[in-house]
């Protein structure tokens, strides 16, 4: 190996290797090997050209992709929305509540995500209290609903990984040298060009990475929109769960598969770039 | 006089902790003015309330005339020099600088043409594309200078602002500061804690001490006519004894000091009377021994080489320990450990400090005080003691 060769002293140069070497094997064995087992299933169809299942799968389920992008999308933006805010008052103002808050943050992961998604199921219900206080304030129209709706599987989407939001954008805002405050205050910087021109740059990598942690799980869910909504809102992460478990026809989830591991990176890939991946510490 | 930064009876408190009391002071257009004292002395809070960091629980904080007690950082128009410079990670050297221009909405024209001007002032133009991380503590420092400058404040305030650098950085960028403030012409508020630096740069600088002001002066007042001993003490090396007034004349005052020898100080500029307690103040350069003749008996106990002055440490009949800086190129008369010599003075150069008061300036009564022997203030600039 190369750090052998360049190292006078072969132990110091060996060390980055031997501590890879657990996580790298660990990785081979329970990542790679699935991954390209998954493209071979997908990529060697019985009959017709190696694309041929990736054609299929993208010509019946294209639909469910882009909705999957969709949600995860908005879930995205209303995780960020509503964690921003939370983040940055648990950073600057708690004092000393900001443990408790950040204890309250992670309380839900107390719970398994299934149940959780089932109490949103109680919580929505038609009869429920949410139904009925919206209703009273002529917020939902009489004989509306929020289970099986849209609404249902973004609530739940957006519920489910927020905490992924709220703590990386926690971290750096936290990590802000709060000299740095002073000095664009000193500079004449009022209270929003501060946010606009300190805070909110020095917080990107946290935001950036919190829309990743969101974004990525949200569009491969499948427990959301089989659980708060109907086929009509049905994911595609749903569609793979599925075909490889009740339909059992491997080909096809192994497609979708790919599709979706492909549409993501995709996504990622251009998202980072537009951010710089610079700053992603 | 025309001043630009007054401060009125401030007082600050966070808590039971009073970080300054009853701070009265005011700076002049173009002038170069210090906040010296050890680290908690109330000098940076001092700083942050003329900055508008701290609103101060009493009295007024005045930019040119105007009270801006209330006013928020943002609306006041001095900018700091932060003492780890605090320059924004995320933005060039060029953007660095030009943020305040543009929170004040300059038009576009104008804060490049000064951004542009500053740049060059500090020397950092091929730099300015560079983000403060890819850069030097001495660059840094200049694009934090640069960036406060380029505003134009009413003063100017720096919080150790050379305390990051190396030695011999530091005594560089103290003639570039120095320089820097004679052309811009603006009023500097510097905090430090190291004497030889104020001495160096400094128009007048005010020693604090616990909260307090001791004393506001020129370089050479503080430090050859302190008012106190903690200023004696911490502006140069001072010889403090316990004396006693005698009697006083015109300009001069007579004494007991040192188990009760007869000696001769300049008369004190506070209210004494014959027989009330002071504390006699004779820097280590102004004693003279003899062999014998006038003067306070006391004993050699050691003498160390230094170069261009030769350090003796003397005893009195009394126990009092004392240091005398004698010239190495006249050795006369010749030292001998052990043996007793005569100290004399100029009484010009003997000052009587009011007794010590209770809580200020408790260890310094008596003996030697100030761990660093510095010379006057042009031997000063050369001697750093970090």
């Amino acid at each position: 190996m190369a750090g052998i060769a360049a190292g006078g002293s072969r132990r110091s140069a060996l060390a980055p290797y031997l501590l890879l070497a657990p996580g790298i094997l660990y990785l081979l064995a329970f990542y790679l090997v699935p991954a390209l087992s998954l493209a071979r299933t997908a990529l060697s169809p019985e009959t017709g050209p190696w694309y041929g299942g990736l054609q299929h799968a993208l010509s019946d389920y294209g639909m469910h992709l882009v909705r999957s992008f969709q949600y995860a999308l908005t879930a995205t933006v209303l995780a960020a929305l509503l964690g921003y805010p939370l983040a940055y008052a648990m950073a600057f103002r708690a004092g000393r509540l900001k443990n408790l808050l950040l204890g309250l943050v992670m309380l839900p992961f107390f719970t398994t995500f299934l149940v959780r998604t089932l109490a949103w199921k109680t919580l929505l219900a038609d009869e429920g209290l949410i139904v009925r206080a919206l209703g009273a304030l002529h917020l939902l129209p009489v004989e509306g609903r929020l289970l099986n709706t849209v609404w249902g599987v973004l609530g739940g989407l957006t519920y489910n990984f927020l905490p992924f939001m709220i703590l990386p954008i926690y971290v750096s805002l936290e990590k802000i040298d709060r000299r740095h405050l002073e000095a664009a205050q000193d500079l004449y910087g009022a209270p929003a060009s501060v946010f606009r021109k300190v805070v909110l740059p020095l917080s990107l990598p946290g935001l950036l990475a919190g829309s990743l942690l969101t974004f990525i799980p949200a569009a491969g869910d499948f427990v959301n929109a089989e659980l708060l909504g109907t086929p009509n809102q049905k994911m595609l992460g749903s569609v793979i769960y599925g075909q490889f478990l009740t339909v059992r026809d491997y080909p096809l989830a192994a497609s979708l598969s790919l599709l979706l591991m492909f549409f993501i990176l995709l996504l990622v890939l251009a998202y980072t770039r537009a951010l710089g991946t610079e700053d992603l510490a | 006089m025309d001043s630009v930064v007054t401060l009125e009876h401030v007082r600050k408190s966070f808590g039971d902790f009073v970080a300054v009391h009853e701070a009265h002071l005011s700076v002049g257009r173009g002038e170069f003015f210090s906040l010296l004292g050890p680290s908690g002395c109330g000098k940076t809070t001092t700083l942050r309330l003329i900055a508008g960091f701290e609103l101060p629980d009493e009295g007024r904080v005045l930019l040119e005339g105007k009270d801006v007690s209330r006013v928020p950082p943002y609306r006041r128009n001095v900018n700091t020099v932060f003492q780890h410079y605090a320059l924004f990670p995320h933005l060039t050297v060029r953007d660095n600088v030009a943020f305040g221009p543009r929170c004040r909405k300059l038009p576009r024209p104008e804060v490049e043409r000064r951004v542009q001007g500053m740049l060059e002032a500090v020397h950092l133009v091929p730099y300015a594309d560079r983000k403060p991380a890819q850069l030097s503590g001495g660059q840094q420092q200049r694009v934090a200078l640069a960036r406060a400058l380029v505003n134009y404040p009413t003063a100017l305030l720096l919080d150790e602002p050379l305390g990051a650098l190396d030695a011999k950085l530091r005594q560089a960028m103290q003639a570039e500061l120095k320089r820097l403030q004679r052309e811009v012409g603006i009023a500097f508020v510097y905090v430090t804690h190291d004497q030889g630096e104020a001495l160096t740069m400094s128009d007048r600088i005010a020693v604090m001490n616990e909260g307090r002001l001791e004393q506001v002066g020129s370089p050479e007042e503080v430090y050859h006519s302190p008012t106190t001993a903690f200023v004696a003490g911490f502006i140069g090396a001072a010889n403090l004894l316990p004396a006693r007034v005698v009697s006083l004349g015109e300009g001069r005052a007579a004494i007991a000091v040192a188990g009760d020898q007869p000696a001769e100080a300049a008369a004190p500029t506070w209210r004494a009377e014959p027989g009330q307690g002071a504390t006699l103040m004779v820097r280590p350069e102004r004693l003279r021994l003899a062999e014998n003749g006038q003067g306070v008996s006391a004993r050699l106990t050691a003498v160390v080489f230094q170069g261009a002055v030769v350090r003796c440490s003397l005893r009195t009949p009394d126990g009092s320990e004392l240091v005398a800086h004698v010239g190495s190129d006249r050795p006369s008369p010749a030292l001998e450990t052990g043996r007793n010599y005569r100290l004399q003075w100029d009484p010009d150069a003997a000052r009587l400090l009011p007794p010590p008061t209770q809580g200020a300036g408790a260890p310094l009564d008596a003996g030697v005080a100030g761990g660093s022997p510095v010379g006057p203030p042009a031997a000063a600039s050369s001697t750093f003691h970090p």
